[in-house]
Order: structure tokens, then C-alpha cells, then sequence
């Protein structure tokens, strides 16, 4: 009997991996906390030994470019934190939206359109409502129809919302170089000198004055979507159906018609930064108006865990480390913002490691002390 | 059996024994199989039938015990090792890439051999055995009948000599079954040994050499297919009689609450389910439902609570709810309340917190856009107390809870929204003693507050002593309802095979309610017939 057992191979592989539930939260907290630290010191000794100057050195400059236009190091995290909410109710019910880049610049590019035709022949208020009416039509419908097709055909939704993007893309360079009559590739700033159709707020100093209004309608958009989520029927039903949709369809939800809910406000939130893009901050549409937000919301609404108080915080530090580094870029003459790049991927790289050791526990083979209980 | 004593043995199955979680799926388990026969193993769901041939098949390993294959020790780590010895296994489940056309499947994992090798082998294959298989045909294009040839020559091409097969007949037609009966015996001459799972007697009796039997994990007997019979198997198969302190509550029924005619239905891959099914449910009586797995019973209840498309009738005190949606049937103020078999599938959301799941049924029922999480969380206080529930919190996300304890959470959910119908699947599956008969008693008390219920089980001696009355299926059709103080437990597993059909032994039409709510003209004013005769 013996000699049998020994004689079947057993092949265990060399590092096992269990699921863990029992780590404290406080000390998941830390890990990431650290994770982040690392990374940032690894890039700023990174950054030392391509610059030439002490990392302490170079992490001041970050710092103090960073809080040198504290408005616009708000701005831009409060926009962030706009792109995170916006998928925020599709990603709950594992509605994978790809396209919050796409259905932000079409609810921009509506906005412009208007802002551009119609600029000079109404009242400037009705001018602004029609724009905020079509820029919120344009998204909701580049968010809806995916999940129409999703719904009734079952289609990817990622791919499709990604394609989405694209045709977006198109879509804007196409009308920018209608608008400039084929002269240049973008009209411009549109109305510079009338301000038709702008949201500006002229009593105020001109660091806040374009930045506040976005700032508040996203922070209200951000606790209403909070509220939604968390205490009413429909983000139960949200809940529900990106858990199971099987229990779903048990619990009496219209399935179908929660998906296709969920992307009308997905797209309403999309629409409303596309108009406040159009209004308010930029008064154009560019092909690269979003730069890559969009993706970067869906990271930052994954790492905090979809807790729009989290989000708020990894948005206002994403900013940070951007416009420092933008700033460590021109005070020694970079050349180009890669090293911004390089180190929100540290971070994030980081993070995702201590995801899984938060997640996962490694144990290495122990074979010799199995087999002795074995004998 | 005195004969086999000079013929070789293929494979020897040598006090095998398997458990998972510490619950036996095999235990003690001697099994041999002869070079050039067909050996059939019998028994019911969860005897451990496929776990057994999946240890041959290098899926799982045995915990104890030997495999000898061709007299030799073997040790099976993996399905390529089991290739190496020779053996293969067609899985009940395909394990096919569906987007591949039948010919890429067969390649895959060929490393040494070049394809046109290959296809050579395949060729002497399909010639040999008279298969019918197009090669560049995709398989989400095929019949299920296809893919299992495909399933078949794949394993085969592998110079297989040991062939194993887990319900190849479950999805077939008879006349795809034959088709396949009559390749198995070409490639018994031609010496292979095959290995073929089933709980159906009549195959048994027409394929097999030799029959083994497995219960509950543990082999019972063996015997030469030609020398017992259907009967005999059946008392083999089910065991003898088990004393349970169930008690069946004596309560006078009343008139019909669900009534379900022509009932017709489709299985996820397009076969039938449930083909003409009538049956009617009455409050305070409960109806078990018996059958063999995949028999239709799943569908049948997600049809009756609206989830699954059916075509049919179904009139719930009198009143056609055909095609309604969960949705609507509630907002009719009817509470049917359904404890699905997949309990964390179906159920249950199982990332949400025990609050969230008490109130997934009724969450509309407060006015207002929000929910009402405080009444949810007393509820779930409540209920965590009165059954028991072993859990941290009320916030404890459902998955994280045993078995017993998700069960309790849906039963207790189901029970508190007072339905006036419950239809239960398997309701006590993998729970303990004490769990399962915590849900009896619940069911018991539902049953005395007038409910109609209907109870899809799996253990007889449950069926037998809990039940009132027991309907049996057969691959979807009704073979008969008996009350269970006049019928015997062999009598319904020879339903539940297909041997003994009561409405055709009978000339009896089951399922009609003599007290229907509805005359026989309002039916056929509901089905849409003409009423053809009124004189009778």
C-alpha cells in the first residue's frame, strides 16, 4: 500500500493561490497607501538620475508647481471625478462603458454647433438651454444605443462602446473642418469676441472664473449619483443586475429597460461635462478634448472601489501628480510631459500589485511536511 | 459470473475512494471492466457515477485506492495520462470550442502528428464505424446529435481502446439513440471496451453486457445485462426503503389554485423540456414532482413564475396569467413564491448583504424613489433569529454564508411574503439533517396556512412520505399522478425510466381538475378551441 501511494506522482505546482476575506480593512489601506509612497519614490529617483538633481529637490518643484494654481489642480481633478461618475452606474451592473470619451466630445461637439450657427441670431440664454438640450440628446444617445443593442441583442458593450469613441473622433474633426470652411482643421475659439452662447463670470478673478461652475455641478452630480446608487429602488435594481441577472429577471426587474435607464444617465452626466466643456472652460472642439479622462475615470472608479468619496480624493491626487510633474517638465526643460506618464503608470502599477496580495494569499509548496503526514 | 473469471480485464477499479468538502462521492469501489464489452453503470442522481469515471478520465484523483488498466498499476494525474493508457471520455457536458469547425477541434492538442496524418486516422474512423460527420462544418452550426460525434471520433482518433460515455443519450432522440447504439456495438466487435453512464433502464437493457449499480457513493452489485431485468435494477438502483420521521399533515385540500394545460417547453439548446404537460395545484396540498434529472423540472418552474418563455395555459385561481412577466403577475396581487434550485444563481444576489436580499421581492412596495433599508434590516434581524442563521451580520454578503444557511435566507425570504403558491426545486439539497428538516417543517406550516405547493424532489423515501400526491415525468411527458398512500416506490421509479406510463396503462387523462375553476367551455374559450360537441 505504501509503496503505491509513492509510486502515483503527484504534480502540485510550485506557488498556490487562495482567495483571502480576512484582511483588515485598515490594513488593506495601508498596503495601498505604501504601494503609492513606493512608486512615488522610485519615479522621483528615476527622475534624479535623469535630470541630475536631487530627488528631494526635484519632489519640491512637484509640489509647489502643483499648488502653485490650486484652482486649476481642483478643476482638473473635479473633471476627472466627472469622467469616474459618468461609468459609474453602467460599471455597478457590469455595463462595461468604454465610452465616456466618445459621449462627452459629441455632447461638446453638439454644444459648439449650435454655439457656432446659432451664435449670433438669438438670445444668449435660449442659445444656452438649446445647447444644453442637444449636448445632452447627442450623449445620451451615443451611450443608449449600445445598450439598446446589448439588450435586445446581447452585443459586446465594450467593443461597441469603444467603436463609439472612434466615430466620435471622426465625427469632430469632420464638423471642425466644416466650420472653418475647409480652410484650417478647427474654427477656432467660437465667439471669441461676442462670448455667445459662453457661461463666464466676469466678476470673478480669472483663475476661477471659467473653472467654478464645472466644479460645482460635478460635486452636486457626484453626491446625487452617490444618493442614487446607494439609497433608491433604481440603484437596488442597478445592484441587483450587475450581481445576477437571472436574479434580476427572479425579482420581477425589467431587465432590459434598467440597462437602457442606466446609460441615460450614464449619458446625461456625459452630456452635461460636454456642455459645461463647451461653456464654460474651452469654447471649441478638439479631436484630443478628452485626452484619455475617459479611461482614466474607469481606473479611478475600479481602485476606489466605485465610493465617490474615494474617487474624489484619487481624482484630486491624479491631478496633483500631473500638474507637478508638468511643472517638474518646464522647469528643467523636459521637453515633453513623459514623465508624468511614466509616473502615474508607477503608481497605478503599484496599485494593481497590492490588489492582488490584498486579494490573494501566495503559499509555496510544502511538500516535504505533507508527506511526512502522509507517512 | 463465473464465466468472466478467463476473460482480461480493461480496467480494475480497486477500493476507490473520493470525497469532497467531507462528503463522500465515492467510496470503497470496486469495478472492473472486460476487454469487449459494454458495461453500463446505473444509478440516481448524485450516486457518484460521474466522478467515479472522471477519476478514470484524469479530472479528479482518487483519495484511495488503484486503478489497473490492461492489469497494470496506472497512476491517471491528468486527461493526457489518461489518453496515454488509453482511455477517453466523452464528457455529458461537450467540451468543445464552439467558434472551431469539427475538424480543428479533433487537431487540437495534437503536437507530434501532422494534420494530414491526422485527418488519415480520421478518415478510418468515420469509415470503420459508418459516423456521419462533415469536417469543416463549425460546431455552433451542429445538432447536438453532431456534436457528440464529433465528441466521439475526437476521442477515438486518439487510439483510444477504453471508451467512456456520461449520458450520451440524455439529449438525443430515440432515433438518434439507436444510431448511436448501433456504433457502440460495431466498436464493442471490434474488441474496444466501453463504458457507458446512464439512468435509464430500458438502454441499459438494450446496450449492455453487464450492468453495475452504485447509491449514495457506494458500488451495490453488478449483473450480466441478459440475466435480471427492469424491476430487479430498479430496487438495486433506489435501495430498500429508508425510515424518515417525516410527517405528512392531513389537511382537507381545497379547490385547485394553479391549473396548468398543454404546457410545452424549451430547454436553453432548443430541445423539449415539457412537451403537453397538464397539472393543477391545490391550496394546502403539496405535489411532488419525481424525474430523473434534466426530465424538465427546472424549466417547468421557471415557466410557471414567468421567467421562461412556454407555450400553454396557466390560470391562477380562475384567471389566464399566460405570458405574464414576474413583474406583472405580482402587480395582479398574486404572490407566487419560487425557491429555485440555484439558490445563489437565481434566488439570491449574492454580493448584497442579507438586508438587501430580504427586500429584493417586494423593494416597490414603500412609496417614495427610495428604498426602505430599515424595514429590510428587521426583517432580516428577524428572520436571522427565528431559523437560526449562522452569520456575522445582517451586512454579511449572502455568499459568504454555508448552504443551510443561504437556504434558510431564501426559504424564510419566500415564506414571509405569504404566497398563496410556492413552488420549490430541490429545497434541501446539500443541506445537514437538522437544516433540511427546519425546511420540512416551514413547508409543513406553509401547507397547514392553506398554500398550494408544489415540490420538485429528488429522494423517493422524501417524495413518498411528505408529499400527498406525485407526479412523475419522463422526459418532459406526464407518466401519471398517484397519491403516495396507494403507489410503491418501485411503481414510480419505473415512471421515472419510462417503463410504465399510467395514462396509456390507465387509459387515464392525469392532470385535468374534476372541480376546475373554469368549465370545459371557458377553456376552450381560453385555448382558443371551437367547441365542437356540447351534447357529449
Amino acid at each position: 500500500m505504501e509503496n503505491n501511494i509513492t509510486s502515483i506522482k503527484r504534480h502540485e505546482p510550485l506557488f498556490k493561490i487562495f482567495k483571502r476575506n480576512d484582511m483588515p480593512k485598515w490594513k488593506a489601506l495601508l498596503i495601498r497607501v505604501c504601494a503609492t509612497l513606493g512608486a512615488i519614490i522610485f519615479s522621483m529617483i528615476l527622475a534624479s538620475i535623469i535630470i541630475g538633481k536631487n530627488p528631494f529637490e526635484i519632489f519640491g518643484t512637484m509640489v509647489s508647481g502643483a499648488f502653485d494654481l490650486p484652482w486649476r489642480l481642483i478643476y482638473d481633478g473635479v473633471v476627472l471625478l466627472g469622467f469616474g461618475i459618468a461609468i459609474v452606474p453602467a460599471f455597478k451592473m457590469r455595463f462595461w462603458n468604454m465610452g465616456a470619451n466618445g459621449q462627452v466630445l459629441v455632447g461638446c461637439l453638439a454644444a459648439c454647433l449650435v454655439m457656432f450657427y446659432f451664435g449670433n441670431k438669438m438670445n444668449n440664454v435660449i442659445l444656452i438651454i438649446i445647447m444644453f438640450i442637444v449636448s445632452l440628446i447627442a450623449s445620451i444617445i451615443w451611450a443608449v444605443v449600445p445598450a439598446i443593442f446589448k439588450a435586445f441583442f446581447n452585443t459586446n458593450e465594450t467593443l461597441f462602446t469603444l467603436m463609439m469613441n472612434y466615430i466620435a473622433i471622426g465625427l469632430v474633426a469632420y464638423c471642425n473642418f466644416v466650420m472653418a470652411k475647409g480652410m484650417r482643421e478647427t474654427p477656432g475659439i467660437i465667439n471669441n469676441l461676442t462670448e455667445k452662447g459662453w457661461i463666464t463670470f466676469h466678476f470673478l478673478p480669472p483663475t476661477i472664473k471659467s473653472y467654478i461652475l464645472p466644479i460645482i455641478v460635478i460635486i452636486l452630480i457626484t453626491v446625487f449619483i452617490y444618493i442614487y446608487i446607494t439609497k433608491t429602488k433604481q440603484g437596488f435594481e442597478v445592484s441587483v443586475l450587475g450581481d445576477s441577472e437571472k436574479t434580476a429577471r427572479y425579482a420581477g426587474m425589467n431587465t432590459k429597460w434598467i440597462m437602457i435607464r442606466t446609460l441615460i444617465i450614464s449619458g446625461i452626466i456625459c452630456g452635461i461635462i460636454g456642455f459645461l466643456f463647451a461653456t464654460c472652460v474651452h469654447h471649441c472642439v478638439t479631436v484630443n478634448l478628452c485626452g484619455g479622462k475617459g479611461f482614466s475615470g474607469i481606473l479611478i472608479a475600479w481602485l476606489s472601489n466605485f465610493n465617490p468619496l474615494i474617487m474624489a480624493g484619487v481624482s484630486l491626487f491624479m491631478s496633483f501628480i500631473d500638474n507637478g510633474t508638468s511643472s517638474v517638465t518646464a522647469t528643467y526643460s523636459l521637453g515633453s510631459n513623459a514623465l508624468s506618464s511614466v509616473i502615474i503608470g508607477l503608481i497605478f502599477f503599484a496599485i494593481l500589485i497590492s490588489e492582488f496580495f490584498i486579494r490573494y494569499r501566495v503559499v509555496r509548496r510544502q511538500r516535504t511536511t505533507k508527506e511526512a503526514k502522509e507517512c | 459470473m463465473t464465466e468472466n473469471v478467463n476473460r482480461e480485464k480493461a480496467i480494475e477499479l480497486v477500493n476507490i475512494t473520493k470525497h469532497f468538502k467531507g462528503v463522500y462521492a465515492n467510496k470503497n469501489i470496486n469495478i472492473s471492466l472486460y476487454k469487449g464489452e459494454i458495461l453500463a453503470i446505473l444509478g440516481e442522481n448524485g450516486s457518484g457515477k460521474t466522478t467515479l469515471m472522471n477519476m478514470l478520465a484524469g479530472i479528479y484523483q482518487p483519495e484511495e485506492g488503484e486503478i489497473y488498466v490492461n492489469g497494470n498499476l496506472a497512476s491517471i494525474s491528468s486527461p493526457n495520462d489518461s489518453f496515454n493508457y488509453g482511455i477517453g471520455m466523452v464528457h455529458q457536458h461537450y467540451k468543445l470550442v464552439d467558434i472551431f469547425t469539427a475538424e480543428e477541434n479533433i487537431l487540437l492538442g495534437f503536437r507530434k502528428e501532422s494534420k494530414s496524418e491526422v485527418i488519415a486516422r480520421v478518415n478510418d474512423i468515420v469509415n470503420k464505424y459508418g459516423f456521419k460527420i462533415n469536417l469543416k462544418k463549425k460546431i455552433h452550426n451542429m445538432s447536438i446529435s453532431e456534436k457528440q460525434t464529433i465528441e466521439i471520433v475526437k476521442v477515438l482518433v486518439r487510439n483510444v481502446n477504453i471508451l467512456i460515455l456520461d449520458e450520451p443519450t440524455a439529449v438525443l432522440t430515440p432515433q438518434e439513440t439507436d444510431v448511436l447504439f448501433d456504433v457502440l456495438r460495431k466498436m464493442r466487435n471490434d474488441g474496444k471496451s466501453i463504458i457507458i453512464i446512464t439512468h435509464k433502464l430500458n438502454e441499459v437493457m438494450a446496450i449492455s453486457d453487464r450492468v453495475a449499480i452504485l447509491r449514495k457513493g457506494e458500488y451495490i452489485t453488478s449483473f450480466e445485462t441478459a440475466k435480471t431485468n427492469e424491476r430487479e435494477l430498479t430496487d438495486y438502483m433506489v435501495g430498500k426503503k429508508v425510515d424518515l420521521k417525516l410527517e405528512r399533515l392531513k389537511i382537507l385540500a381545497s379547490p385547485p389554485v394553479l391549473e396548468i394545460r398543454q404546457l410545452n417547453i424549451m430547454k436553453d439548446d432548443g430541445t423539449v423540456a415539457i412537451e403537453n404537460l397538464d397539472f393543477f395545484l391545490r391550496g394546502g396540498q403539496i405535489l411532488g414532482v419525481a424525474g430523473i434529472a434534466g426530465c424538465g423540472q427546472k424549466e417547468m418552474c421557471e415557466a410557471l413564475v414567468g421567467l421562461r418563455p412556454y407555450k400553454g395555459y396557466i390560470t391562477h385561481n380562475g384567471k389566464s396569467i399566460v405570458g405574464y412577466s414576474p413583474e406583472q403577475i405580482r402587480n395582479l396581487g398574486i404572490y407566487m413564491s419560487f425557491i429555485p434550485e440555484d439558490r445563489l444563481g437565481i434566488g439570491l444576489a449574492p454580493s448584497l448583504s442579507i438586508t438587501d436580499n430580504m427586500m429584493l421581492k417586494d423593494y416597490k412596495d414603500n412609496k417614495g424613489i427610495f428604498v426602505d433599508r430599515e424595514k429590510a434590516r428587521a426583517k432580516a434581524e428577524n428572520l436571522i433569529e427565528r431559523y437560526n442563521v449562522v452569520t456575522p451580520s445582517t451586512e454579511t454578503p449572502v455568499k459568504n454564508l454555508s448552504g443551510g444557511n443561504v437556504q434558510k435566507i431564501l426559504v424564510g425570504r419566500e415564506i414571509g411574503l405569504n404566497p398563496n403558491v410556492l413552488i420549490t426545486a430541490y429545497p434541501v439539497r446539500g443541506l445537514d439533517i437538522n437544516s433540511s428538516y427546519m425546511i420540512y417543517d416551514i413547508l409543513n406550516q406553509e401547507k397547514a396556512k392553506n398554500t398550494a405547493i408544489l415540490f420538485i424532489g429528488e429522494d423517493l423515501d422524501v417524495l413518498m412520505t411528505f408529499c400527498d400526491k406525485i407526479m412523475v415525468l419522463c422526459h418532459g411527458k406526464n407518466m401519471g399522478v398517484v397519491h403516495t398512500k396507494n403507489t410503491t416506490k418501485e411503481e414510480i421509479g419505473l415512471m421515472m425510466t419510462g417503463s410504465k406510463d399510467l395514462s396509456i396503462e390507465l387509459g387515464k387523462t392525469y392532470g385535468i381538475a374534476s372541480d376546475s375553476l373554469l368549465s370545459e367551455e371557458e377553456w376552450n374559450v381560453l385555448m382558443g378551441k371551437e367547441v365542437i360537441d356540447n351534447g357529449k
